[in-house]
């Protein structure tokens, strides 16, 4: 972790910030709460670049509680719309026609339909192209805003309402989720982190990190939804740390597709601790336990991280 | 010699002859990039298809020697590239853009974007039909696919045409009274890849025609506001619709504005519709695009042969220019609209747009003939426009109801068969 | 006959579900019957709508669509009363009914409407007496249709074991269900339902051509949704004991909604716009923030 960070602490996260009280999206909402920190350490000269997804909502007529700028283009296609500002920004700038100081930063915010699925050729060529930008994926797993129907980014198990479990179906989500880090990391972009809202430092100082990049700096946070995931809304934060401590959300970076972990657990709570506490997971534990599916997240997860203290901590296990 | 041609055939005899400028023989794609390029833009997403591809490569090329200086960002699809070129407006760049067929149709759901956004930029579309099936053939469903997005359309005959009305495209779209996206289109192969002798401009006097792209409250740092916001109210919708189709209407009266100083700086004159020997004329052909030369051809030999045929040529589709048509069509004897393309289950789209401009006029033709013919490049010929034309005096003869027109020749029948015959191996079929 | 019965409530309490008890229970008594929710950009806990019209006669329910004119309003939270984007009482029918979720008594909800039925009860505490949380859905569907006078109990049974069956909702949780929605069943009264009058005549205006910016759909206002006051939403409110408080900031930073602000080494909670979701609550490391039911905190 960098011992050089401006943020030593969680009281240096105390600055100005962007996102006002008074959104239309869910109490207890994961990824309001992410966007609230990321903005913070970004600053205020931004605009946003939105996809379809819950945080449209946020900025409907005649509200914004953002402090900086907003544009909403389509479901697929936020980071061509970036393209066009920050190419716009870049050419007058250069033309001379506006001084430097009106520059803003460009960032991206989208769920993870919008990432995982239907936007994927966009993020892939904006990335290619190597565009200065930030990408912000809140990641709940599911498409939410249309009433959580599962998404490519749906973990193994996760009821929703496209997989709902029954006795023929007995597991729910039957595929695995698929993996936009490493998909992204193949484009080697300079930066590229999963952030969670209960890490709030390491949010800010990967944030303080990327900045010193130009090109593509892409975040993917994972984002409790308490409707959606089935749990009560003070368990937003409780339910994102469990996360990161059973080891199913790897905290890490990857600098040119050079991958880091930012945090490494050394000893995993077992995932049934995260599972069951969700109603998306409920039928995984009762009314019995499937107990095939939860060893197999568990030896998944257990697999991954075998192989980070291998390569990171040069520990075999 | 070519430009006394040009200003003797359009008729410009009361102006001074301007500034010496010879001709350039140029393409329609060509003659569409050198717009961009006088216009200065400054920004281009683009992405490459079959016919727009030269306009793009020209453009890259001046960019790349350092004639030009804009920002060519080349987009992993249309739908980003629209996406990006609306964006890029709202920021306060002036942004041209090309496309054709499957490309426009990809962005679709762009352009109803775009021109919500109230982007001001200036779109390219090189007409080719759309699949299926599949063809690098024009016809105009591309193009008038478009026509409820809330673009300004506009439709070139000439490849001199293609560059000034992008410079009048310009114009128009970004008057404050506009605010919308133009579509300035073109025909596949017709133009897009025919040369023919073009003027160029001065840029100096480019200048003083269209002056620089100011946006309302473009992206800026100190300045912020939220774009494309969500409006879930009924009424906030409909009050921004309407906001454009108002908009859209103030369009017809801002090109004329413009078309009459583009004449005062360019001695070349357009107006929403062209009028062909028409207004002595008892009958009339309307049609659209390059398609129109071949009809112009028909109306002089008609003329010849002693009939009083002339031709209207719709240069406007959106907005659509009710009056000027209503004016132009008053008190004829008989109308043949000549599509280029098809609605399957309803005809031809023009034919829908003219009859419903005309419809409650009290001076309306009295018989209205739809014709399809030139779908997916079908050649129109003379013989095939004499057919038509004599129908259509059959029909006021005998009073019968004219029925519509599938254009197709006897030639054209044979190929198919003997293309069939290969495609199926063998006598499978009777037609 | 002709009831229009609107719905009024927060995203998660069950409006929807309410109003289908209502219409499916309707259906099941023989009446013709519509139902339908609006969906919005609100989320969990921000204000919804949802609408029931019954009659006897087919051609009554010709109008599709909102109801602007109800002569029945069910209000699943009395904080929407004063909620200016909710608004649950307006248009209501003179003489119609409204029936309010809450535990004061009727003098003190300042009602400025004259002229109507108000009818009270704390739905919120018999559900989470018994079934044990707060589900809105069953209690006020039920009341519904008993204040409707029309439909009997063997209907109403039938139509919330449908409805919750639906919505995933069996075994045992479903039978306390049925027991929370017989007793909100056997709380009410028929109530006047006067048919709903002619609606207000309207006037129609001419557009015209606006000039820009006006046409264009922007917001220039940055920084403005303080104004909705999303404290209405809370269920339950947040006290932080400043004396148990270690001034660590956690509770600030793991705010979604940012109301926590750390002033001159004090705390200073906006509960105009705190949403109730406790996250504070379940983060402050020496438990200094308990919290207290919102009907109970004024
Ligand atoms: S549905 Fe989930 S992600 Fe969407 S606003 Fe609600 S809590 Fe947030
Ligand atoms: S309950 Fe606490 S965390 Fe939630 S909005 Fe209110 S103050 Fe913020
Ligand atoms: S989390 Fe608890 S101790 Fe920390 S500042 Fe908030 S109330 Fe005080």
């Amino acid at each position: 972790m960098s011992s050089n960070s401006r943020y030593r602490s969680i009281k240096d996260l105390l600055s100005e910030d962007y996102v006002v009280a008074g959104t239309p999206l869910c109490s207890g909402c994961g990824a309001i709460l992410t966007l609230r920190i990321f903005h913070k350490i970004l600053g205020g000269n931004v605009v946003w670049v939105n996809a379809a997804g819950c945080v449209t909502l946020m900025v409907n007529y005649p509200f914004t509680p953002l402090k900086s700028s907003w544009m909403y283009t389509a479901m697929a296609c936020a980071p061509a719309g970036a393209q066009g500002i920050r190419d716009a920004l870049d050419i007058l700038m250069e033309k001379g026609r506006i001084p430097v100081d009106q520059d803003l930063k460009v960032a991206v915010i989208t769920g993870d339909g919008a990432a995982y699925d239907i936007g994927l050729q966009s993020s892939s060529g904006a990335i290619y192209r190597g565009l200065d930008f930030y990408y912000l994926c809140y990641d709940n797993e599911a498409y939410g805003n249309t009433g959580f129907q599962f998404s490519s980014a749906t973990p193994l198990g996760s009821r929703t309402a496209t997989s709902p479990p029954t006795p023929l179906n007995p597991e729910g989500y039957k595929k695995k989720k698929k993996d936009l880090f490493e998909i992204w990391r193949a484009h080697k972009p300079p930066y590229l982190a999963t952030i969670s809202p209960s890490h709030p430092l390491d949010i800010a100082r990967k944030i303080e990190k990327a900045e010193k990049y130009r090109g593509p700096k892409l975040f993917i946070a994972i984002s409790p939804c308490p409707p959606g995931w089935g749990f009560e809304t003070m368990e937003t934060v409780r339910m994102a740390r469990l996360a990161v401590e059973t080891g199913i959300w790897p905290l890490k970076e990857a600098i040119y597709g050079e991958v880091k972990h930012t945090y490494i657990p050394r000893k995993l709570k077992p995932v049934e601790e995260y599972l069951k506490t969700q109603a998306r997971f409920r039928h995984l534990f009762y009314p019995v336990k499937n107990a095939e599916i939860i060893q197999t997240i568990q030896g998944e997860i257990e697999e991954y991280w075998r192989e980070v203290y291998r390569r990171e901590l040069g520990e075999n296990i | 010699m070519i430009r006394t041609k040009l200003i003797l055939e359009l008729g410009f005899k009361r102006y001074l002859v301007p500034p010496v400028k010879r001709a350039v023989m140029m393409t329609g794609n060509t003659a569409a990039a050198w717009a961009a390029r006088l216009a200065e833009v400054d920004y281009i997403p683009a992405y490459p298809i079959t016919p727009q591809t030269e306009i793009i490569e020209k453009l890259a090329e001046w960019i790349a020697n350092g004639e030009m200086k804009a920002k060519l960002t080349i987009l992993e699809s249309e739908h980003s590239m629209l996406t990006a070129a609306g964006t890029g407006a709202l920021s306060g760049a002036r942004v041209f853009t090309a496309t054709s067929s499957q490309g426009l149709l990809y962005a679709y759901e762009m352009l109803y974007n775009v021109a919500g956004w109230r982007a001001p930029i200036v779109l390219v579309n090189v007409s080719r039909a759309v699949a299926a099936p599949i063809t690098l053939e024009p016809d105009h469903n591309d193009f008038l696919s478009t026509r409820d997005s809330g673009f300004i359309l506009l439709h070139a005959e000439t490849c001199q045409e293609v560059l000034d009305l992008i410079l009048i495209a310009y114009r128009v779209s970004e008057d404050y009274r506009v605010l919308l996206p133009s579509i300035v289109n073109m025909d596949g192969f017709h133009i897009s890849f025919t040369r023919e002798p073009v003027i160029l401009p001065e840029i100096e006097e480019v200048r003083r025609f269209l002056p620089r792209y100011n946006y309302v409250n473009p992206f800026r740092a100190g300045k912020h506001s939220a774009k494309g916001v969500t409006v879930l109210r009924p009424p906030l919708y409909s009050f921004y619709k309407y906001q454009m189709h108002f908009s859209s209407l103030n369009a017809v009266k801002v090109f004329k504005e413009a078309c009459s100083e583009f004449e005062e700086h360019f001695a070349r004159r357009y107006d929403v519709v062209e009028k062909y020997m028409l207004d002595d004329a008892e009958y009339a052909i309307v049609m659209m695009g390059s398609f129109s030369t071949i009809g112009k051809k028909a109306v002089r030999i008609f003329r010849e042969e002693g009939f009083s045929v002339g031709l209207l040529k719709i240069r406007m589709v959106r907005p659509f220019p009710k009056e000027d048509i209503r004016e132009a069509l008053k008190n004829k004897k008989g109308v043949i609209v000549i599509d280029q393309n098809i609605s399957p289950g309803f005809g031809g789209i023009l034919y829908g747009e003219i009859c419903s401009a005309l419809y409650g006029f009290r001076d309306r033709p009295p018989l209205i003939l739809s014709v399809i013919g030139g779908v997916g490049g079908k050649t129109l010929t003379i013989d095939e426009i004499r057919y038509v034309f004599e129908y259509l005096l059959d029909c006021e003869r005998s009073g019968k109801e004219p029925r519509p027109i599938l254009l197709f020749r006897e030639d054209e029948l044979e190929e198919v068969k003997s293309l069939l015959k290969v495609g199926f191996g063998g006598d499978v079929f009777q037609l | 006959m002709l009831i229009y019965a609107r719905f009024h409530g927060r995203g998660g309490h069950g409006v929807k579900t309410a109003s289908r008890i209502l219409g499916t229970s309707a259906h099941l008594e023989g009446f013709h019957v519509q139902d339908f929710p609006i969906y919005g950009a609100e989320r969990r806990g921000a204000p919804v709508t949802a609408f029931t019209k019954i009659s006897d006669d087919p051609l009554k329910l010709l109008d599709r669509g909102y109801i602007f004119n109800p002569n029945l309003v069910l209000v699943s939270d009395e904080s929407l009363l004063s909620d200016p984007i909710a608004n649950p009482l307006s248009g209501i029918q003179t003489g119609g009914t409204a029936f309010i979720n809450t535990t004061k008594n009727i003098d003190h909800l300042q009602i400025k409407h004259d002229n109507i039925n108000i009818v009270v009860g704390d739905v919120t505490g018999l559900s989470l007496r018994y079934v044990g949380r707060v589900v809105l859905s069953t209690g006020i569907g039920a009341i519904a249709t008993k204040l409707t006078g029309m439909i009997r109990w063997n209907s109403l049974e039938e139509a919330v074991k449908e409805e919750l069956q639906e919505i995933g909702i069996k075994g045992e949780l479903l039978e306390k269900n049925i027991l929370l929605a017989k007793t909100c069943f056997e709380l009410v009264y028929p109530a006047p339902l006067p048919p709903p009058s002619q609606q207000k005549k309207y006037k129609i205006v001419e557009l015209n051509w606006t000039h820009p910016p006006y046409n264009i759909p922007e917001i220039w206002n940055i920084g403005n949704t303080k104004i909705r006051k999303t404290g209405s939403w809370r269920v339950f409110k947040p006290l932080i004991n400043l004396e148990k408080c270690t001034r660590c900031s956690l509770c600030v930073i793991y705010c979604p909604e940012g109301v926590i602000e750390m002033v001159d080494n004090s705390l200073v909670v906006d509960y105009d716009n705190c949403k109730g979701c406790l996250i504070c609550f379940n983060e402050c490391p020496v438990k200094a923030i308990s919290y207290v039911r919102e009907a109970e905190a004024v």
